[in-house]
């Protein structure tokens, strides 16, 4: 039976049952957690470059990503129960900003930067200022990804920067925004690292920051 | 490609009341009872005499009694169904199906200088490629897409033009009805394994000529099924009036039905509607006018509604724009939803630009995106289960649940959505960075790709090919010999 080829399947045929019953089964078999992760790694690589070629859609990559992260949740418990460690590229900690509920934006940026190798935290929506320092401080994140949709909320990021200058962590973490209510100018005003236009930029973005 | 069509599941859009459609029916049976319609062929007026019809000898002028005409249109049959040249283009026109087919134009135009160009023998086939290949096309009318050919001796035209779609057109085209072009088509559709229909388009105010009749005659003495065409110009050719140009046509429709079904009993018939106003301003017709909706609104009422007969609605095809611009995108998009929601079978679109004279191809691209649109829009609603989505409601419930992230969306977004596929759908930053490209851009590189991509589906062997140009030659002959050439 090859677990392997039936993890990548349930993944691109979006059938979340399917991908967690092959990766458990593929994990009773004796395979290696670290390696089955690389074949979800593998997989959501194929279907990022479907949807930035434009073969797939939000829908699809969306849910693909899920169907891989329930998979990736049991194959971390038993690399971290073997005692070993898993190399990821970076820790992202993301929110939409307090006073505004857009989740899908965040939530794609989530998806895609998960996509790439990247460990995130997603703090959700309305997340207030000190609540986004502590999540800083608690992963230790390389980069906080702060999203805001109304022009009326975008100030709330300035106050998370400044949040941050304060709580004294600002310099050990780089900061991007995107959102409808932003652009590069308000990035440079208030203090940000980087801004991102789209969510496939917020890629490059985080990798650039992290460079 | 597909030959599909779109299910129509969607309520048509009625505009006149019952007494209305009643008035306009016997108005049109007085008509020719009446004033009778002429008849510019012997041997129609043999056949209509001897059914029952008063015939003026002199005036080839046919007064039809209301009884024969109603059985007539009682044999017309509600659907027929043609062949392609394989089974996926196979069509079955009526029902609830909606087609969709090209607009023919005289001559092309330069897309940087929107000036007319005769367009060569390549041009053609390149324009027929392309219609070959989208995939809301399912048939053709003839002399299409264009009507004059660079060092194509306007005789040859309607051959020629047929013998470039039997080449690159793998679905049913309609053959072409002056100087018995219908014979070299007709043969070349037989070499081909596709069925055509007949052109039979009445020339307006009440009067078939002798062409359109012996085109319509040859089909139907095979079975093959005939587009009935009235092509009035309100104001001109027929009344100012939109009521008195609808009674006008259907007289003069109903009897070149009533001929038909009595050279072939239960005979296909398809009832095409190219009916334009007069442009008071020049005295050409006008394309794209409000006016030409409504009476196409009220044909399709009349015809498919009353009758059971299919309709093709020729008139919507073109704008009075004479470059691709927001007046021929509106007057195109306005004249096709309406003929689509009022429930035509077949909508003439792709490609045309200005009235009857230009053609592109690119715009035949373009038009694509409209037909998907309004293919979508005639398969309507479903309600299901599934469709009301109660458990996925139930299972996301209030911010920050969300539907993106759901199976449901997944196994229904493409279903319910249409995709269009060179219409701009970038975000503001994404179409700044790939060059600020419109819809007019996308269309152009997508008509390149295709190009590059075309392939013959399915191919033509030699034989076929070597058939199809001895019969081309064999018309040339034929024209020469009757010093046409």
């Amino acid at each position: 039976m090859d677990y392997k080829q039936k993890i990548k399947d349930g993944i691109l045929s979006y059938e979340r049952e399917q991908t967690l019953e092959a990766t458990r089964a593929a994990l009773d078999s004796g395979l290696q957690p670290l390696k089955l992760l690389e074949v979800i790694t593998d997989t959501l690589k194929i279907v990022g470059d479907g949807f930035n070629c434009g073969d797939l859609f939000l829908p699809e990559l969306i849910y693909a990503s899920d169907c891989a992260q329930v998979s990736s949740a049991i194959l971390e418990k038993a690399i971290k129960e073997q005692g070993e460690i898993i190399s990821r590229s970076g820790i992202v900690v993301l929110g939409t900003v307090q006073g505004d509920l857009h989740d899908i934006g965040k939530s794609i940026v989530a998806t895609l930067l998960i996509a790439n190798g990247y460990q995130v935290v997603d703090l959700g929506t309305d997340v207030p200022a000190d609540k986004m320092v502590q999540a800083v401080k608690n992963h230790k994140a390389d980069v906080l990804g702060l999203s805001a949709l109304l022009t009326t909320t975008a100030r709330a990021m300035g106050n998370t920067i400044k949040k941050l200058e304060d709580e004294g962590v600002r310099s050990s973490v780089k900061v991007m925004i995107g959102g409808g209510a932003t652009n590069v100018n308000y990035a440079k005003q208030i203090g940000a690292d980087a801004y991102g236009e789209t969510a496939v930029d917020a890629i490059a973005i985080v990798k650039e920051l992290m460079s | 490609m597909t030959a599909e069509g779109f299910l129509r599941r969607a309520k048509t859009l009625e505009i006149l009341s019952e007494p209305e459609v009643e008035a306009i029916h016997r108005g049109a049976l007085d008509v020719l009872a009446d004033t009778g319609v002429r008849f510019e062929s012997k041997r129609a007026l043999r056949l209509l005499k001897k059914s029952g019809c008063r015939v003026d000898e002199e005036l080839n002028r046919v007064r039809m009694p209301a009884g024969l005409v109603e059985e007539c249109l009682n044999q017309c049959p509600s659907s027929f169904r043609m062949k392609g040249r394989s089974p996926k283009t196979d069509v079955n026109i009526g029902g609830n199906t909606l087609y969709f087919c090209p607009f023919p134009g005289m001559r092309t135009i330069d897309l940087d200088t929107w000036e007319q160009r005769v367009p060569t023998v390549e041009d053609n086939h390149q324009a027929v490629k392309i219609l070959d290949k989208l995939e809301t096309i399912s048939l053709s009318a003839s002399y299409t897409p264009y009507c004059e050919l660079k060092d194509v001796p306007g005789v040859m035209l309607l051959p020629t033009s047929a013998w470039s779609r039997m080449k690159y057109f793998s679905k049913p085209s309609r053959v072409g009805s002056s100087m018995d072009s219908h014979i070299w088509e007709m043969q070349m559709a037989e070499v081909v394994g596709m069925d055509v229909f007949a052109a039979m388009e009445a020339a307006p105010p009440l009067t078939w000529y002798g062409d359109a009749i012996d085109c319509a005659w040859a089909c139907a003495e095979k079975g093959l099924p005939v587009e009935v065409g009235c092509g009035a110009v309100m104001g001109g050719t027929g009344p100012a009036t939109i009521a008195g140009t609808l009674v006008q046509s259907m007289a003069e429709m109903m009897s070149g039905i009533v001929l038909v079904q009595l050279i072939n009993p239960g005979n296909g018939i398809l009832a095409n509607s190219f009916v334009f106003a007069m442009n008071m301003v020049t005295g050409a017709p006008a394309a794209g006018g409000i006016e030409v909706s409504l009476f196409q609104v009220a044909f399709n009422q009349l015809w498919r509604g009353k009758y059971g007969i299919p309709t093709m609605i020729g008139g919507s095809g073109p704008s009075s724009s004479e470059i691709i611009d927001v007046q021929l995108g509106f007057e195109k998009g306005i004249g096709a939803s309406l003929a689509a929601v009022s429930g035509a079978s077949v909508i003439n679109m792709h490609g045309g630009i200005h009235v009857e004279l230009t053609y592109h191809p690119v715009q035949s691209i373009i038009d694509n995106e409209i037909a998907g649109m309004l293919g979508r829009y005639v398969e309507g609603i479903l309600v299901d289960h599934d469709t009301l989505a109660l458990d996925v409601i139930r299972e996301v419930g209030p911010i920050p649940g969300n539907f993106l992230r759901s199976k449901h969306t997944i196994n229904w977004w493409k279903k319910e959505h249409h995709m269009p596929k060179v219409s701009d759908r970038a975000s503001y930053h994404e179409w700044i960075r790939s060059g600020k490209k419109s819809i007019f851009e996308n269309a152009k590189a997508k008509m390149d790709t295709m190009l590059a991509e075309y392939e013959q589906d399915p191919p033509l062997s030699d034989q076929q090919n070597e058939d199809l140009d001895r019969i081309l030659e064999e018309a040339r002959n034929y024209y020469k010999s009757k010093d046409l050439l």
